[in-house]
């Protein structure tokens, strides 16, 4: 489970910073000299998006992959009782 | 970067009005208030979500969907920001701006503009003052952004410029950035 969620996670990332470079060369590359609200906005969301990847850093390295099981059988069990115990 | 030639100024750059922002704005703050809603419900019919176990892989996925929200947003916006025309004193600027890697670029020079339409399409249009602007050249071919704030006001500098590109008009009091 846990090399499934990494995997995920990385793969994440690598598509979400290749769009978010992408967006910010564009925001450099394709505007004019004086339009610097483009330029803040990059900063703006530079600084949120790092902020939410620090929040699932910190998620992920918190998941207790051990116990990952029992617990969704657990809460699938509160929806469904029947298919846990018959 | 977008260059100006030399003793050219910017005199009215034309972006879309706010009203476009009205349903996407709408769509993404629900992406945002749904799953909190969804997860604010979730002990209550999936009992075994309220686990601190299962809370921290709910918040790494929060984390996740956060992030892939934001950059939406942004991609959103820049479309917004990048999809402009450029008005100078010497041509127009065209910038259609279809998606993130997908965009058109056309120069106008100003004495060969010819026509210039607008067309006010709808009771909410006259109301809050957008509408389209059609740009006939003399080569027979034409150039239209729709949703332009202030309308008349770019109809008449496109005019006011293209019947006299090279005289040195005083344009300080045009210049302004149109925005919704």
């Amino acid at each position: 489970m846990f090399w499934i969620l990494l995997a995920f996670f990385i793969l994440f990332l690598v598509v979400d910073a290749f769009l978010s470079l992408a967006v910010i060369f564009h925001l450099y590359q394709y505007t004019m000299a004086d339009w610097t609200l483009g330029r803040t906005i990059a900063i703006a969301y530079a600084a949120i998006a790092i902020s939410f990847f620090v929040l699932a850093i910190a998620s992920f390295s918190q998941i207790p992959f051990d116990a990952y099981e029992p617990v969704w059988r657990d809460a699938i069990g509160g929806l469904r009782p029947q298919l846990w115990n018959p | 970067m977008i260059k100006l030639f030399p003793n050219e100024t910017v005199i009215l750059v034309i972006r879309r009005h706010w009203i476009v922002f009205v349903l996407p704005g709408l769509t993404f703050t629900f992406l945002l208030i749904a799953p909190v809603i969804l997860l604010a419900a979730a002990p209550s019919y999936l009992p075994g979500t309220a686990n601190a176990t299962v809370g921290s892989l709910v918040k790494f996925f929060y984390a996740i969907y956060l992030m892939a929200v934001l950059l939406g947003v942004l991609i959103f916006w820049v479309k917004y920001y990048l999809d402009a025309w450029i008005l100078t004193d010497q041509r127009i600027i065209t910038i259609d701006q279809h998606g993130l890697f997908d965009r058109r670029i056309s120069e106008i020079a100003m004495e060969r503009v010819q026509d210039v339409t607008i067309e006010i399409p709808s009771l909410l249009a006259t109301f809050l003052g957008y509408g389209t602007i059609r740009v006939q050249t003399a080569s027979e071919s034409a150039f239209s952004t729709n949703q332009v704030p202030d309308c008349y006001r770019a109809k008449d500098l496109i005019l006011k410029y293209s019947r006299s590109p090279r005289e040195a008009i005083p344009h300080d009091a045009d210049q302004k950035i149109l925005r919704g």
